[in-house]
C-alpha cells in the first residue's frame, strides 16, 4: 500500500528578519552616543552663556554711562561755560538789515 | 507564634513607611516641589529701565543710569575678616578721609548681624563697584538698580519732581512730571527662569522661562531747552539783584497751552533731594497761590468790556479821589488822582478807584461768572502732580468791598498757572486753553501725542482785540515803559500786590509781577514772571517788569521776530 503523505502545506512562519533589529539597536546606540556627547559638549556652554551675558550686560552700561556722559557735556549750563571759556559772549545789540 | 509577631512587626513596619511615603509624596508634594526647583531653577528679575523724558528738540532732560546696591554675607567671613573688610571699604565709600572711621564702624555693625544678608551701601557708581570688585573681596556682593540722571543738574527741578523709593524700597516719582507720569515711566520688571546647573550657571538644554522687562514709556515735552535755559539764567540774576526770597516764572504758548518753560528759585537738585529741606519740592508755580494785585485788572477790564458795560473811552466819574466803601477806603497805588480819566488811562495807570469804577459797572453776577470762565477756582489740569487750588468764596458771601478789592487783584487768590492761562485767553482771540507740559508719551510701538484742548471761549475775539491794545500802551505808556525793549509791541501789565499778614496787609511786603504776551499781533508767548517780597524796590514795574523784558528780547532773538516800529 502506497503511503500517500497527507498533503500538508508549509505553514509560511513570518519571522521577523534579523537585521532590522540590529539595524534599530545600533541606531539606538549612536543616537545615545550621539546624545551623551552633545550633552557633554553643550554642558559647559553654560558657562560661556554667562560670560557672554555679563560681557554684554557690561556693554550696554557702559553704553548708557557714556550716552549720560554726552547728554551732560551737551547741556545748555555747560555749552555757556565752556564757550565762555573760549571768548564768546553775549549779543548785546542787533542790526536788523531790510 | 513568634513567626506571627514577626508577622505583625513587618506589618507594623511596612504601615510606617507607607505612611511616610504618603506623607512626603502626597501632604509634602508642593513644599518638596518647590524646593526642587529652588535647586534646579535660578531666578533673575530683569529691572524695567524707567522711561526718559526729553525737551522738544529730543535732548535728554532725564535719563537712568546703573547703581549698585552693595551687600554683606556676615555668615560667610570670621569676625576680624568683618574688621578687615570694613576699614578696606570705607576707604572707598567714604565722602573724604575724616569720615572713614565712621563709615567703617557703620559697614561693621551692619557685617556683625546675625543674618545672611545685609545691604551696606545703595547708589553706587559703576566706577566705585569696578574698584571694589577689583580687590576680589569676600563676603560681598552687588546688585544692580537703575538711578535717575539729571544732565542738565537742578534745571528744571520743579518740572520734574523727582524719584525716591515707595514703601516696598521700589522706585516711585514725587511731585511733578515724575509723580504725574509715574504709571508711564515706570514700566513692568521682567523674569528670567533657566535651569541651572550646581555652580550655579544655566543649563542650555534646560528648560528656559522669559517673561521680557517692559521699559518705561519716554515723554517728548513741550519744554523749550533754550527759552527754559534763558528763563532761569534770568530768574537767578533777577533774584540776586533784587533781593527777592523767591523767584519764578512760566512761559506758554497761548494759541496751544504748550508750556515752553517753567522754573522758581528756590529750587533743588533732583537727584539729591534728600539733601535739601522739603519745602522746596513743592512747585510755587502750581501749588502756591498768591493775590495776583494789578495783573488782574486786565481781566477785569476785558470781562466789563465784553459785556460791552464800558469801552477804553468810557470816562470814571468817581475816579477823582478815594473811594469810601463799607468802611474802608480805596485809594490808588501812588495816591494820585486824575478826574474824568478814561478807562485806557486806568490800566495805563493802574488807577485802582478806576477798577472799582468797572467792576461797578459789571456787578458781582457777571464778574463771578467771568471768574468762573476764566478758571479761578478749578484745577487748570496741568500734568504736574502737585497742582492745588484755592475753591472761590460762594457768592453769596460776596460784600460790596469784596468785589471792589477784587476788581484790582486784592482779596482774591489765584496761582500762577491760572493766571497765566487767563491771560493767555486774552491772547489768543478769547480761549481758554488747557496747559500742557508733555508733548508726546513714546513706547515701542509708537507715540501718542496730547492734542491741544480748548476748554472754553471766555470773551468774543473783538473783546480781546481791544484790551491787547489797551494792554499795548500800558506797556508803552505805563511805569514799566523805561524798560520796554524798543521798537516791539509787547501786552503786559505791572502788578504790585501787598501780601496779607495776619488779617491786614503789610505795606513792606508785596508780590511783584508782570504779566504780558508778544509780539501783540501775533503772540508767540505768554508770560508771567514773579518776585516775593523783593527788597531792592516792591513794585512789579521796577522788578518783574525788567526781568520780562529781558527774557522776551531773547525770546525776538530766538523766534527771529524783528522790530516792528
Amino acid at each position: 500500500m502506497t503511503i500517500i503523505k497527507k498533503f500538508d502545506p508549509e505553514q509560511y512562519s513570518a519571522k521577523f528578519p534579523k537585521k532590522y533589529i540590529i539595524l534599530a539597536a545600533v541606531s539606538l546606540l549612536i543616537l545615545a552616543i550621539a546624545q551623551i556627547w552633545v550633552n557633554n559638549t553643550v554642558v559647559s556652554y553654560g558657562a560661556k552663556l554667562s560670560s557672554i551675558d555679563k560681557l554684554k550686560d557690561n556693554l550696554e552700561m557702559e553704553n548708557t554711562l557714556l550716552e549720560s556722559e554726552l547728554a551732560a557735556r551737551l547741556s545748555l549750563a555747560s555749552i555757556a561755560t565752556e564757550s565762555s571759556k573760549l571768548g564768546f559772549s553775549k549779543i548785546e545789540s542787533i542790526q536788523y538789515i531790510r | 507564634m513568634r513567626i506571627y509577631i514577626v508577622k505583625i512587626f513587618f506589618l507594623l513596619f511596612f504601615l510606617c513607611i507607607l505612611a511616610r511615603l504618603f506623607y512626603w509624596q502626597v501632604v509634602r508634594a508642593d513644599f518638596l516641589q518647590v524646593r526642587g526647583e529652588n535647586q534646579h531653577f535660578k531666578d533673575t528679575f530683569v529691572e524695567a529701565e524707567r522711561g526718559k523724558i526729553f525737551f522738544q528738540d529730543g535732548s535728554t532732560l532725564a535719563s537712568s543710569n546703573p547703581a549698585f546696591s552693595l551687600y554683606g554675607l556676615p555668615k560667610v567671613s570670621s569676625p576680624e575678616e568683618k574688621l578687615k573688610l570694613s576699614y578696606i571699604l570705607a576707604k572707598i565709600l567714604a565722602d573724604d578721609s575724616s569720615q572713614i572711621d565712621a563709615e567703617a564702624k557703620d559697614l561693621l555693625n551692619s557685617l556683625q548681624q546675625d543674618l545672611y544678608w545685609v545691604p551696606l551701601k545703595k547708589g553706587l557708581e559703576a566706577q566705585t563697584r569696578r574698584k571694589i570688585e577689583d580687590l576680589n573681596l569676600k563676603g560681598i556682593g552687588f546688585d544692580l538698580s537703575n538711578a535717575r540722571f539729571y544732565p542738565e543738574g537742578s534745571s528744571s527741578a520743579h518740572l520734574l519732581g523727582f524719584v525716591g523709593s515707595d514703601s516696598k524700597g521700589g522706585q516711585k516719582g514725587y511731585f511733578g512730571l515724575e509723580g504725574f507720569y509715574e504709571g508711564e515711566l515706570k514700566g513692568l520688571p521682567g523674569l528670567l527662569r533657566h535651569e541651572k546647573d550646581a555652580l550655579g550657571l544655566p543649563i542650555l538644554i534646560g528648560k528656559f522661562f522669559t517673561s521680557e522687562a517692559q521699559n518705561g514709556k519716554d515723554l517728548m515735552l513741550n519744554i523749550d531747552r533754550f527759552i527754559q535755559f534763558t528763563v532761569e539764567e534770568a530768574l537767578k540774576r533777577g533774584l540776586e539783584k533784587y533781593g527777592a526770597k523767591a523767584a519764578s516764572a512760566v512761559v506758554m504758548d497761548p494759541k496751544t497751552g504748550a508750556i515752553l518753560a517753567l522754573a522758581s528759585f528756590p529750587n533743588y537738585d533732583p537727584a539729591k533731594y534728600f539733601n535739601f529741606p522739603s519745602d522746596y519740592y513743592k512747585n510755587p508755580i502750581v501749588a502756591d497761590t498768591y493775590e495776583p494785585g494789578s495783573t488782574f485788572k486786565v481781566l477785569v477790564m476785558a470781562a466789563a468790556l465784553n459785556e460791552d458795560v464800558v469801552t477804553p473811552e468810557t470816562v470814571c466819574d468817581i475816579c477823582g479821589g478815594p473811594i469810601s466803601l463799607g468802611g474802608f477806603s480805596i485809594r490808588t497805588w501812588n495816591n494820585k488822582y486824575y478826574p474824568e480819566t478814561t478807562l485806557q488811562d486806568v490800566i495805563i495807570h493802574s488807577d485802582n478807584t478806576g477798577m472799582v469804577f468797572t467792576g461797578m459797572k459789571l456787578g458781582l453776577d457777571k464778574f463771578y461768572s467771568y471768574l468762573e470762565n476764566f478758571g479761578f477756582g478749578d484745577p487748570s489740569d496741568i500734568d504736574l502732580q502737585d497742582e492745588s487750588s484755592l475753591d472761590l468764596r460762594p457768592k453769596n458771601k460776596w460784600r460790596d468791598i469784596d468785589l471792589a478789592t477784587a476788581s484790582f487783584g486784592q482779596g482774591i487768590a489765584l496761582t500762577p498757572i491760572q493766571m497765566v492761562r487767563a491771560v493767555g485767553a486774552l491772547a489768543n482771540g478769547g480761549y481758554l486753553m488747557e496747559p500742557h507740559v508733555a508733548q508726546k508719551i513714546i513706547d515701542e510701538k509708537g507715540s501718542f501725542e496730547i492734542k491741544p484742548k480748548v476748554i472754553r471761549q471766555v470773551i468774543k475775539e473783538s473783546t480781546a482785540k481791544i484790551i491787547t491794545e489797551m494792554m499795548v500802551k500800558a506797556v508803552d505808556e505805563g511805569e514799566a515803559k523805561w524798560a520796554k525793549p524798543k521798537g516791539f509791541k509787547i501786552a503786559g501789565k505791572t502788578g504790585t500786590a501787598q501780601i496779607p499778614v495776619a488779617g491786614h496787609y503789610d505795606p513792606n511786603k508785596t508780590i511783584a509781577s508782570f504779566v504780558g504776551f508778544a509780539p501783540s499781533d501775533n503772540p508767540k508767548f505768554v508770560m508771567l514772571v514773579r518776585y516775593d517780597q523783593p527788597s531792592s524796590s516792591i513794585f512789579g514795574s521796577e522788578t518783574a517788569a525788567p526781568t520780562f523784558f529781558e527774557i522776551a528780547k531773547e525770546l525776538f532773538i530766538y523766534y527771529k521776530i524783528a522790530p516792528g516800529e
